[in-house]
């Protein structure tokens, strides 16, 4: 384990970028939406209330007001910071017809609880403990 | 790097909130499952037109919840403060918001995902109670609203929302009147009664020159209760 702050120096943006198996695992656990409107999905130093798993559309990760980095489809953000109640050092946007899959805390306890499938749980286990406190 | 939260049996709102009835091991439960997060003035919650993620309790600060019309206007159909819960009528029917929640000043608010609510809501009557209790009264409110708009005119709807804003948000100053203590534009005020802002300042200036309220800088203060209560029509 590293600490956090290791993390972010080692990864710039915390972020995961998954495999098209492990996205269809996670669309079969959890709900696919369509933003049709421009939102913040969260602002810099704030918890995300869910993850974000990017399908298709734009999502862009902000800082003092500059576009810093823009997700790809299968990059997961928010996962790490929800399960340890820590602040994501961006703001995320999303625009209009992007489609992403959210996942609340309690399907991601369900997930690291083998709930689902065992190969998710442990991929969400290592992204989880990537980092310490 | 870990986030302060406040515990909910330690959050300054919690004798107002929905989790109220709750012993210490079950709001332990929520409080460690909740996602507590500030939000900066100006900073939306949740967007009209997105799908609904859980519930929202405020724990401090007052919240709007606002509608964005065809013609790109604002009206304010509520605003929430602490003890309050926000998205739980998108929640409960599954559809998505149909108005906007934004930070009216910085604002503590605490976060359940729906899963975690629902099986609350299932273990726990008394949180089931107070959200129908809450819902009640936003309905209760919305009726009054919908035939004040049909019945009163907006010198009348005005004294009503002073009212309104009194109960919500009064507290007592010194020589006995009623401070409101809450910062609304006059932009805002206008939209919650539905008129135009010059038509809005304008009742404002007869209030004042007939000794109804007075201004201490951004608030409002009621001087003559009995007197607004006669020209709202109401029995609050």
């Amino acid at each position: 384990m590293i600490r956090y702050d290791e993390f972010m120096k080692k990864n710039q943006y915390p972020i995961t970028s998954l495999d098209s198996e492990l996205i269809e695992k996670i669309k079969s656990v959890a709900p696919i939406h369509r933003y049709t409107v421009s939102t913040d999905l969260f602002y810099e130093g704030q918890t995300p209330v869910v993850a974000f798993l990017l399908l298709n559309g734009h999502v862009q990760l902000v800082k003092n007001k500059k576009v810093r980095k823009v997700l790809n489809t299968g990059d997961l953000i928010g996962l790490r910071e929800l399960i340890h109640h820590i602040p994501f050092p961006l703001s995320a946007q999303v625009l209009p017809n992007t489609d992403m899959v959210f996942l609340d805390k309690s399907t991601i306890l369900e997930i690291l609880d083998v709930v689902h499938d065992p190969e998710l749980s442990d991929v969400f286990k290592e992204i989880i403990h990537e980092e310490a406190v | 790097m870990k986030k302060n939260k406040t515990a909910c049996e330690n959050c300054e709102s919690r004798m107002s909130g929905v989790f109220c009835d709750l012993d210490s091991a079950e709001l332990s439960n929520i409080s460690e499952h909740k996602v507590t997060n500030v939000y900066k003035k100006g900073q939306n919650l949740f967007v009209q037109g997105n799908h609904p993620y859980g519930l929202y309790c405020v724990s401090r600060g007052n919240i709007k919840v606002s509608k964005v019309g065809a013609d790109g206007k604002e009206s304010i159909v509520r605003i929430v403060k602490g003890g309050d819960v926000i998205g739980h009528r998108s929640l409960f029917t599954d559809q998505n918001y149909t108005a906007t929640a934004t930070a009216m000043e910085d604002s503590t608010v605490c976060f359940l995902d729906k899963k975690f609510i629902m099986k609350a809501i299932q273990e726990m009557p008394s949180v089931a109670m107070n959200i129908i209790e809450k819902l009640s009264r936003d309905m209760g409110a919305a009726e009054n609203k919908v035939s004040s708009f049909h019945q009163k005119n907006v010198r009348e709807r005005l004294a009503e929302l002073l009212l309104l804003l009194k109960e919500s948000h009064g507290e007592e100053t010194e020589d006995g009147h009623i401070k409101i203590n809450i910062k609304l534009t006059r932009e805002e005020m206008a939209t919650m009664i539905g008129t135009a802002n010059e038509t809005l300042i304008r009742f404002i200036s007869e209030f004042k020159d007939e000794g109804l309220i007075e201004q201490d800088g951004k608030f409002i203060i009621i001087k003559d209760e009995d007197e607004l209560m006669n020209w709202a029509d109401a029995n609050y």
